[in-house]
């Protein structure tokens, strides 16, 4: 490209239709061909002598450019009230929040930023304004938006002799618009703000986009000047009726070493402040969404209101140098940033709805309160580390509170226990969780401890239950094959013979997991459940096997079979005895089937046959009954010597470990009885009398053995045929 | 000159997603520059929606030609380059299976319609879901903007998620129970996922073009659009504009089949239904079809047609598939998307 050549050729053309329309009543065109033909004069100029050269050259071209611009008669350049207020009640029906992007760059703004960190000094201003004068030659038709045309006019001179012409201005703007005097000396100001590149001006040209983004640049605090505009700024959104678009063009042309004629912009309203300011806003982006061979159809108004020229071009541009002041934080291609204003992120999404939702609590002032809600959507946001719809992926992997070094020992820790997890529903798969629930309360944790040497006597008992349960725990390689230990074990005898409390000391001596089985838990009102819960129950056991499952009073649940018995009972027992032993058992299982009866004659044969131990528990004999007296004894204060225990232990054959209790009880009465009811208030404990034999002798006149011989006969038949015999 | 600055400015940026790219996936157009395409020209073919070098292999001459300052002596040393850097021609079979073997597919969340789906939606071509509404469409939509992002060992695809919504039904909180079932965290999932409402059937085809140039910043593992037709259907009214939509449409999905193509994506769309209400179906059980007709039809790779079931059950029926056995399954809306059925 050879630019001088074109410019000039266009400077000529510009110039020429000046000098021909100079009489033309309408002064925006006049102010376009005066800004145009500056902008060339100032590029030829700048080709051919220096600054100060260029600054004569210029004034003279300048001030009456001024002249014009500046006059506020009623239709000249200087009144803008009415084309804002047309614009803005066209969209005065339309949701703010809705609004779509329509303004977007082609121009990345990184390019000049760094060309402009190349170039020292004011070799930087001419970059941009090449790229610009460059737009004005390819777009000689004029704008409807002014103010560019203006600022243009005001750029170029601003350039050529920042000094003595803004001065100048400043004092101008005084009486415009109180914005603007702060910066109008702030060549620094432009070379840090553009520094950043982010151009997202466009953006979803709504409340929320606007004022998340001055929040955001508040919140980062880093770089000196570039603050002191967007706090500014930050103050006028707030403000509401204060302009924020001007005040944002005001501080980019200041940057520019330029300015704006503040009151033309100064009839737009914050965005959010309420519907009219939504037509402006609208109009202002849809100057920059001519400028691109992509529109979007987000907006839709105005869109042909413009037609395309230099004016909207450099309108985009400057608007995204602004943009950049306040966003200091992500360096994207102005190509990206375009479509981050029409793709949102879900989570915008959801703030945005849930705005919709709650936010307007306003009431008459909707929009406002609308406004107000993103901001506080968006302040949530700030500095952290999202980049809006264009950051990379993020895994959303929770991070895991486990010790994670490494990617190894983050990753195989879990599908270890996954693989666990995994196994555990396998076997569970088909039962119903609240039966699974349902047996896992059975599971007894402990009790009071119950150690082999609190049963009396029944040595042979425990040592087979021991052989059983306690030895293939210690050496389960051991017990293998034949030596495997049998899955059922049957406790049968006489009532309160201690069948209970040998089960009570398999839970607490035998490590594994102990069930404590009764009818009530496993059947139900339904049909059919009872039979899955005797399913489940074995799932459940063989999940957490080496498993003990103790059901007392086994008879209730596994009698003989009849054909009066009801069909459901006939299923639970079946279920059982196919779990206990059927196709689907395997050998590795560790389950024990621990049984306790009374009455074992009535069980039903095939029961019988799976419960491989069965194993008498007789009355207690009389070393037993001795000890049993002892143990109880030991406790109280008693007189008893060794002989007399012997005497009683001879007196109470037949009677069961319980009856012995009883016994006890009783006889431990006999000392409070004797004692008149008079004395029975002031007596204390210690003058009671010890327990002595006449107190059992009572005793045993009102106990007696709860079993009889006849009882006892069918136990010991029972044993004899089926039993593994006692030793008996 | 400045113009030149701005090219490598840009062209930075799509290095850093080259980097990310590393050898598999789509090649950055700035690649070109060093087959002697000038920068100037890769910034006009981004500018108008080409962001890899695939898209261009891709493109008919006729298109490249369109795009502004592209001559046709130019689009043919394009064309030719970038043939050059993608394999267009023929292979043998077997390496094709095995390059489909390695086809990663998204989860649908429900096992059993996991299962239907061959292992779920598959990456790279488009699924199509038409049904009636309270068919579960939307929500197998927000369900998979989800799993999308799960790790591949978790049958996820471990990507963003574009979601182009005409319907005005996307609700991110369902996208946050779903990221709680997963035992995701909901503020990243919904970060990951870029929405964008479509206006009209071009807007709908504008945002395809945007969604080229952010597929080439960043990984991306599914293009939701719900739905692809309800546009058209008011948009273009009786026979006399038939014809004007259905070629909008079919360019509509040609684009997004290269952005399958391209980006190896899933492209899932949903389709709305007709009743048949003239006499012939008066007497078929189901009267309902897709609309779109034949254009939809072919260009959807897999179509699934879902109907309601018991309670929030529903079903899912492959209508059209060129490898899965058309059969049934039944799956579940819950709380937490979709699901399979409890008893």
């Amino acid at each position: 490209m050879k630019p001088v050549d074109i410019e000039s050729e266009n400077f000529l053309y510009h110039h020429h239709v000046l000098r021909c329309k100079s009489s033309d009543p309408d002064p925006f065109l006049q102010a376009s061909c005066r800004r145009k033909s500056v902008a060339q004069l100032f590029y030829a100029s700048h080709s051919l002598c220096d600054a100060s050269g260029v600054t004569q050259i210029l004034r003279k071209q300048m001030n009456s450019y001024h002249a014009l611009v500046d006059d506020r008669a009623e239709k000249s350049v200087n009144n803008y009230a009415d084309g804002a207020l047309h614009v803005a009640s066209i969209g005065s029906k339309n949701d703010s929040t809705k609004w779509k992007s329509g303004l977007r760059s082609n121009r990345p703004v990184a390019a000049i930023r760094q060309k402009l960190m190349e170039c020292p000094g004011q070799c930087s201003y001419f970059e941009v304004l090449e790229q610009d004068l460059k737009t004005q030659a390819n777009a000689p038709t004029l704008d409807k938006h002014k103010e560019t045309n203006q600022r243009v006019g005001n750029f170029v001179p601003k350039i050529a002799g920042p000094s003595k012409l803004q001065r100048e201005q400043s004092q101008r703007e005084t009486s415009a618009n109180s914005f603007q005097q702060s910066r109008a000396g702030s060549a620094p100001l432009f070379r840090g703000s553009s520094f950043d590149s982010t151009s997202d001006v466009e953006g979803g040209n709504n409340s929320t986009f606007w004022q998340g983004h001055h929040t955001k640049s508040v919140g980062h605090g880093n770089g000196g000047p570039v603050h002191i505009g967007s706090n500014e700024y930050d103050k006028d959104s707030f403000g509401r009726k204060s302009s924020v678009q001007s005040s944002m063009l005001n501080r980019n042309l200041n940057n520019f070493g330029s300015r704006v004629d503040g009151n033309h912009i100064s009839n737009v309203q914050v965005p959010g402040s309420g519907p009219q300011c939504g037509g402006v806003n609208n109009r202002f982006m849809v100057g920059g969404n001519e400028g691109i061979p992509t529109q979007t159809m987000g907006n839709s108004f105005g869109r042909g209101a413009s037609s395309n020229n230099f004016g909207s071009g450099f309108n985009r541009n400057v608007t995204q140098n602004g943009q950049k002041n306040n966003q200091n934080t992500q360096a994207e291609s102005g190509m990206s940033s375009v479509q981050a204003r029409i793709f949102k992120t879900a989570r915008d999404e959801l703030t945005i709805q849930n705005q919709k939702k709650y936010g307007s609590r306003g009431g008459g002032n909707n929009g406002y309160a609308m406004g107000r809600g993103a901001v506080g959507g968006q302040k949530r946001s700030l500095g952290t580390r999202r980049a809006g719809v264009h950051g990379q992926f993020v895994p959303p992997i929770k991070p895991t509170d486990e010790d994670d070094f490494g990617g190894m020992f983050g990753v195989k820790q879990p599908t270890m226990e996954g693989e666990v997890e995994e196994e555990i529903d396998e076997r569970l798969k088909n039962i119903d969780p609240k039966m699974i629930e349902t047996i896992r309360n059975e599971i007894m944790d402990i009790g009071a401890p119950v150690e082999w040497d609190d049963i009396a006597g029944l040595d042979f008992a425990k040592k087979t239950i021991q052989e059983i349960v306690v030895w293939p725990l210690l050496r389960p390689d051991i017990f293998t094959g034949l030596r495997k230990p049998p899955k059922g074990l049957l406790l049968f005898g006489p009532p309160g013979t201690g069948k209970t409390l040998i089960g009570k000391c398999i839970a607490s001596q035998s490590q594994s997991t102990f069930f404590s089985i009764s009818a009530s838990s496993l059947t139900s009102k339904w049909i059919g459940d009872g039979e899955k819960m005797v399913r489940a129950l074995f799932a459940v056991a063989k999940v957490h096997q080496p498993s003990v499952v103790f059901i007392d009073e086994i008879d209730s649940l596994l009698t003989q079979r009849s054909d009066t018995e009801h069909e459901s009972s006939r299923r639970i027992k079946t279920e059982f005895l196919v779990q206990l032993d059927g196709a689907g058992t395997g050998d590795e299982e560790r389950i024990l089937v621990v049984g306790a009866t009374n009455r074992p004659q009535e069980l039903d044969e095939a029961a019988r046959r799976r419960l491989v131990k069965r194993l008498y528990i007789p009355l207690p004999e009389f070393l037993a009954r001795k000890q049993i007296v002892e143990r109880l004894m030991s406790k109280e204060r008693s007189v008893l010597t060794a002989k007399e225990i012997d005497d009683i232990a001879s007196l109470t054959d037949g009677y069961s470990g319980a009856d012995m209790k009883n016994l006890c009880q009783e006889a431990s009465l006999g000392p409070i009885r004797s004692i008149s009811f008079s004395a029975m208030h002031q007596i204390t404990a210690d003058q009671v009398r010890p327990i002595a034999l006449d107190d059992f002798k009572a005793a045993l006149q009102r106990v007696r053995a709860s079993v009889s011989n006849k009882d006892l006969d069918a136990y010991v038949q029972w044993d004899k045929t089926y039993g593994m015999g006692s030793g008996m | 000159m400045a113009m030149s600055a701005q090219v490598a400015s840009s062209s930075t940026t799509t290095q850093n997603v080259e980097d990310d790219a590393d050898d598999f996936g789509p090649q950055a157009i700035k690649k070109l520059a060093t087959q002697g395409i000038g920068a100037a020209d890769i910034k006009k073919l981004q500018e108008a929606g080409y962001n890899t070098i695939e898209s261009i292999a891709f493109a008919p001459k006729k298109d490249l030609i369109a795009i502004k300052g592209i001559s046709e002596q130019k689009a043919d040393k394009l064309i030719a380059e970038s043939s050059k850097l993608v394999p267009m021609g023929f292979t043998t079979a077997t390496e094709f299976h095995q390059k489909r073997s390695e086809i990663i597919q998204l989860t649908t969340g429900s096992a059993e319609l996991d299962r239907l789906l061959g292992g779920g939606i598959e990456t790279g071509s488009i699924t199509e879901l038409f049904g009636e509404f309270r068919t579960g469409k939307t929500q197998l939509c927000h369900t998979l903007a989800v799993t999308c992002q799960l790790p591949i060992d978790q049958s996820g695809g471990e990507g963003k998620c574009l979601y182009i919504d005409t319907e005005n039904n996307f609700r991110p909180e369902r996208l946050v129970a779903v990221a709680e079932r997963y035992n995701l965290s909901p503020t990243d999932v919904l970060d990951n996922v870029a929405f964008a409402r479509a206006y009209n059937t071009d807007h709908q085809t504008k945002l395809l073009v945007m969604a080229s140039a952010m597929m080439a910043e960043s990984r991306y593992a599914l293009l939701i659009v719900d739905s692809a037709t309800a546009m058209y259907r008011t948009d273009y009214s009786g026979r006399g504009e038939l014809a004007a939509r259905q070629q909008h449409l079919a360019r509509f999905l040609r684009m997004l089949l290269r952005l399958a193509d391209e980006f190896g994506v899933a492209v899932v769309i949903t389709n709305q239904v007709v009743a048949q209400v003239d006499g012939a179906s008066l007497f078929a059980a189901d009267p309902k079809k897709p609309i779109g007709g034949n254009i939809i039809a072919h260009a959807s790779t897999t179509r699934l047609y879902l109907r309601k079931g018991r309670g929030e059950t529903r079903i899912c029926k492959i209508y059209d598939s060129p490898c899965l056995p058309e059969s049934e399954a039944t799956f579940a809306i819950n709380a937490d998307g979709i699901g399979d059925v409890k008893e």
